[in-house]
């Protein structure tokens, strides 16, 4: 490297244009250009260096000229000895090719140096020599120096007079000329020769330089030299430190490894040997390295060391096979690489294992990933800031808020505050600065935002706050929740509550909330307090026990131990007592409720005490209606025109002996038990009371299924007009059968009666006609003695008759008592 | 013109005093006698003399045929124009009075016995028709 170096410096002095080539055939790969040549030909020598010759002459020149360059190059290369050839047959330039050989003989370079045809004439050789920045001895085959220039002067200390009586060896250190005589013979068969020696000043001083010597057409020679004092000393350092690179090359836990072109395996360091499983070096020394590369990423690893190969950098991620079948996710870095031991181009490769990573990575993507969809999928606006560089990351929401299309711009603090409500800003640092100040993990708060249309909407803001080992914050993780509709619904609740509130204070019906399971009263309204004579502190130290008589608490014990839940709801009357113990009778409504968490009944209570007494007196009205009824022998019925059904009751059947224990019968039915002789009366009062509306009664007989005839008094009434039409009648049916039977036995009586009175006029009367006919005729004073004597006779059988009527009276009379008596 | 006076009685002795209370106030015409409704029917439909009269003295309870089984009989026959009726029973009671009404044969309703100012009526009201 150092000979390199020193074969760069003598090129980047020559004036001439000068560019210096590995002897790969056919690239030619360029190793250096000097300054010349860059600037004849107005390319930047990145452009070239690593480049292949025939590739840069492709470029630069016609394809005559091209072949020309590599054809003497390969010319050098075959013959091991320098060539001139024209650069272009145009051109007033020729090129000279020139082998240069390193200390073992060996073809390291080929140097081409270009220059204009009788450009060089001795004045501007002198000219050149002269200032030249290297010293430059010419010396005859035997080492004797002719001409020396002026930096040869400065560099040895020596005047130009005294160096020309000087032999070359005299300015070489006695030491290295023992160790490497001079190698002058050499010349005629190498032509040229650059290698370094330990110099001596005329002064004593030792100093290094490192020599090129060319032989000449006359058989002299040129020698070129340069102080390389600090330079050996730079390659002495250096030289430790590619020790220290070796041992590190060694000791690096990371995969190093040297490869061609071919992705041959050159070097590789031990951690590599381990990684790829390899047992020792032969196994992969010399073989290709795609082999462990798996199949899927051959393709991108060439394509980077490739790359590498032809001068850039590149990196490539893969999976590794090793040899003994282990898989390994690789990152290798791959860098071009000079080889000078072997004066090859290759590929310097850095891999390092980054399974573990790579794993760690994956997750990590995927928890980003994760991250990524839920805060894209959330309608929270997510935003992670990032404090100490005021940065802050936000998801699509976020945008959104702030009316930026596409997830431009960007987030921070100067950005967030100003579009918070003024009114709530302050409080809002304030609760933020308290919370870093406090070193608190969570910092959480509500507030309103103004939002891209203008609008605030109220946020419910809850961060994390991550602070480095310093104790500084440095990361604050927070999703912005849209609690507005929940504002407004609140809002809307809270005026609810308050209306509700109202409602239950300023019911005028008693109502009170107590604790399901302590029965504990926990509210009450003002006509509670007012109903049951308590003030409402007092009131609200009771439990529902309290406002009951003492024999009642079991009863509301029973009835408070049921499962009950939120919604239920339960009605009745129960027996309540007022605080100077006055009972009244209490319809209490239950509404099962959830109150401040805890299981409770929201309590109606109507005081239905004077109802309950008016009630109890209709029900014994009811009641003795009921009796009346049964006593009279009376059933009520409704008939609906529509559906054809008679409404029925136990009294209807007792009246009936039909529909037992039914609430209706079809009046089919009840036409059916009607007696023959009735049914078209009772059919013609029907329809007249439906045609005229209006009310009408009749007597009919009914016939019993033991067919018992009996006597039936019916009521007909309207009960319902619908569009001017009948659609419901309602009566009565009274059985007045045993009236009719004892207005009967009164006619039968009657009968009796009227006999007695007939035979009173007839029978009575006959023999008394007689008699007082007889007696006229016996007035008569016409009557002979014979018809005197037959008139008198009649008169005593007519009395007799009489008599014997009189009796037959009497014994009538007698038996109709005895008939009457039952 | 004949006329003929048809008692119809069961009771002799009520016939005997009619024939004899008759007989003594002047009414001398052909009289008959019979026991019930039936046999006074059965000779009034054996009779021919479209101009003879029939005076009916009618007594309601009989056997066989009553007095007003007798009067409802006689509606449809053809002599029932030639004839006039005097009810006369022992009742009292206005009913029968009522209903002896309703017949256009029957003159009047007179209660027995039969005397001297009751045939007098009768006199007047047979003169009258």
């Amino acid at each position: 490297m150092n000979q390199n170096s020193i074969i760069f410096q003598l090129i980047e002095a020559s004036p001439y244009p000068q560019i210096l080539v590995t002897p790969d055939y056919p690239d030619f790969t360029v190793a250096y250009v000097n300054q010349s040549l860059l600037n004849a030909s107005s390319i930047s020598r990145d452009e070239v260096i690593g480049k292949g010759v025939l590739e840069l002459s492709h470029r630069l020149f016609d394809k005559a000229h091209a072949e020309s360059i590599i054809s003497g190059l390969k010319q050098v290369l075959d013959e091991k000895k320098s060539n001139e050839n024209a650069i272009s047959i145009n051109t007033k330039w020729k090129a000279k090719n020139e082998p240069l050989f390193n200390d073992k003989g060996e073809l390291e370079y080929i140097l081409r140096t270009a220059s204009e045809i009788g450009l060089i004439t001795n004045e501007g050789y002198k000219s050149i020599f002269k200032q030249a920045a290297d010293a430059i001895f010419i010396s005859t085959g035997e080492g004797y120096l002719l001409e020396v220039n002026d930096k040869a002067c400065a560099m040895f200390g020596y005047s130009r007079e005294e160096l020309l009586t000087l032999h070359a060896k005299d300015l070489v250190s006695k030491d290295d000329l023992e160790a490497t005589p001079l190698l002058l013979k050499d010349l005629p068969e190498k032509k040229s020769i650059v290698h370094e020696r330990k110099a001596i000043r005329k002064d004593g001083s030792i100093f290094f330089i490192s020599l090129s010597a060319t032989l000449l057409h006359n058989g002299d020679v040129l020698t070129i030299a340069r102080d390389i004092t600090n330079r050996r000393v730079q390659a002495q350092a250096l030289k430790q430190s590619e020790n220290r690179l070796k041992a590190m090359f060694n000791h690096e836990p990371n995969c190093v490894k040297i490869v061609d072109k071919e992705l041959v395996v050159l070097d590789m360091n031990a951690a590599g040997l381990e990684i790829i499983e390899a047992e020792c070096e032969s196994e992969i020394i010399g073989k290709e390295v795609l082999p462990l590369i798996a199949e899927e990423h051959r393709s991108s690893y060439s394509n980077a060391h490739l790359k590498a190969y032809h001068g850039t950098p590149s990196k490539v991620v893969f999976k590794l096979i090793g040899l003994k079948g282990g898989v390994k996710w690789m990152e290798s870095q791959a860098v071009p690489f000079t080889d000078y031991k072997n004066n090859s181009k290759c590929i310097l490769c850095i891999t390092r294992d980054i399974t573990d990573e790579k794993e760690a990575n994956d997750l990590l993507k995927k928890s980003m990933e994760r991250f990524e969809l839920a805060a894209s999928a959330t309608n929270d606006a997510i935003w992670d800031w990032d404090k100490v560089n005021n940065k802050t990351w936000g998801n699509k929401r976020l945008h959104e808020l702030y009316g930026r299309k596409n997830d431009t711009g960007y987030f921070n603090s100067d950005t967030f505050f100003p579009q918070v409500h003024p009114d709530d800003r302050e409080e809002l640092i304030s609760r933020l600065n308290t919370a870093l100040k406090n070193k608190a993990e969570k910092v959480s708060g509500e507030y309103r935002f103004k939002t891209s249309t203008g609008e605030y909407r109220h946020f419910f803001d809850q961060a994390l706050i991550a602070y480095n080992d310093l104790g500084e914050a440095v990361r604050v993780l927070g999703a912005m929740q849209d609690i507005t509709e929940r504002k407004k619904s609140e809002e809307a609740l809270l005026k609810s509550d308050q209306k509700y509130r109202y409602l239950f204070n300023n019911n005028p019906l008693p109502m009170f909330i107590y604790n399901f399971e302590t029965l504990k009263i926990v509210d009450c309204n003002i006509a509670a307090c007012r109903k049951y004579g308590y003030t409402r502190e007092e009131f609200l130290e009771l439990t529902i026990k309290d406002i009951r008589p003492v024999e009642k608490i079991p009863q509301i014990e029973k009835a408070t131990s049921i499962v009950v839940k939120a919604g239920d709801f339960h009605q009745g009357v129960w027996e309540h007592m007022t605080k100077d113990g006055r009972l009244m009778n209490m319809e209490i409504t239950n509404h099962i409720i959830d109150h401040e968490g805890e299981l409770s009944a929201l309590v109606l209570a109507n005081d239905i005490t004077e109802k309950f007494k008016a009630s109890q007196e209709l029900l014994k009205s009811n009641r003795r209606l009921k009796s009346s009824n049964r006593i009279a022998q009376l059933g009520y019925w409704e008939f609906d025109l529509a559906s054809k059904k008679v409404s029925w009751s136990k009294e209807l059947f007792k009246i009936t002996q039909i529909g037992k224990n039914k609430k209706s019968v079809s009046i089919e039915n009840c036409f059916k038990i009607i007696h023959p002789d009735n049914v078209e009366t009772i059919t013609n009062l029907l329809n007249q009371c439906i045609e005229k509306q209006q009310a009408n009664e009749s007597y009919f007989k009914l016939i019993w299924p033991n067919n018992e005839i009996r006597h039936i008094h019916a009521v007909i009434r309207i009960s319902k007009v619908e569009n001017n039409m009948v659609t419901v009648l309602e009566g009565t049916l009274q059985d007045v059968t045993e009236r009719i039977e004892y207005i009967k036995a009164i006619e039968d009586q009657n009968e009796k009666f009227r006999k007695i009175a007939w035979i009173q006029s007839h029978v009575v009367r006959a023999p008394l006609a007689k008699i007082v006919g007889v007696a006229n005729l016996i007035k008569q004073n016409s009557l002979s003695e014979i018809e005197k004597e037959e008139l008198l006779t009649h008169l005593l059988d007519s009395s007799a008759e009489l008599d014997q009527i009189i009796r037959d009276i009497v014994e009538i009379a007698e038996q109709v008592r005895i008939d009457a008596n039952g | 013109m004949a006329k003929k006076i048809l008692i119809v009685d069961d009771d002799k002795v009520i016939v005997f005093i009619q024939k004899r209370t008759l007989q003594i106030n002047g009414l001398l015409a052909d009289t008959l006698d019979f026991s019930n409704g039936k046999l006074a029917l059965d000779y009034l439909k054996s009779q021919n003399e479209e101009s003879c009269k029939y005076l009916v003295l009618l007594d309601i309870s009989m056997p066989v045929m009553d007095g007003w089984e007798f009067l409802e009989a006689i509606q449809e026959e053809d002599f029932s124009k030639q004839l006039s009726v005097v009810m006369l029973s022992s009742s009292i009671d206005k009913a029968d009075l009522l209903k002896s009404s309703q017949y256009s044969q029957v003159l009047t309703y007179i209660e027995k016995p039969l005397d001297a100012a009751k045939c007098s009526k009768i006199i007047e009201l047979c003169k009258a028709k």
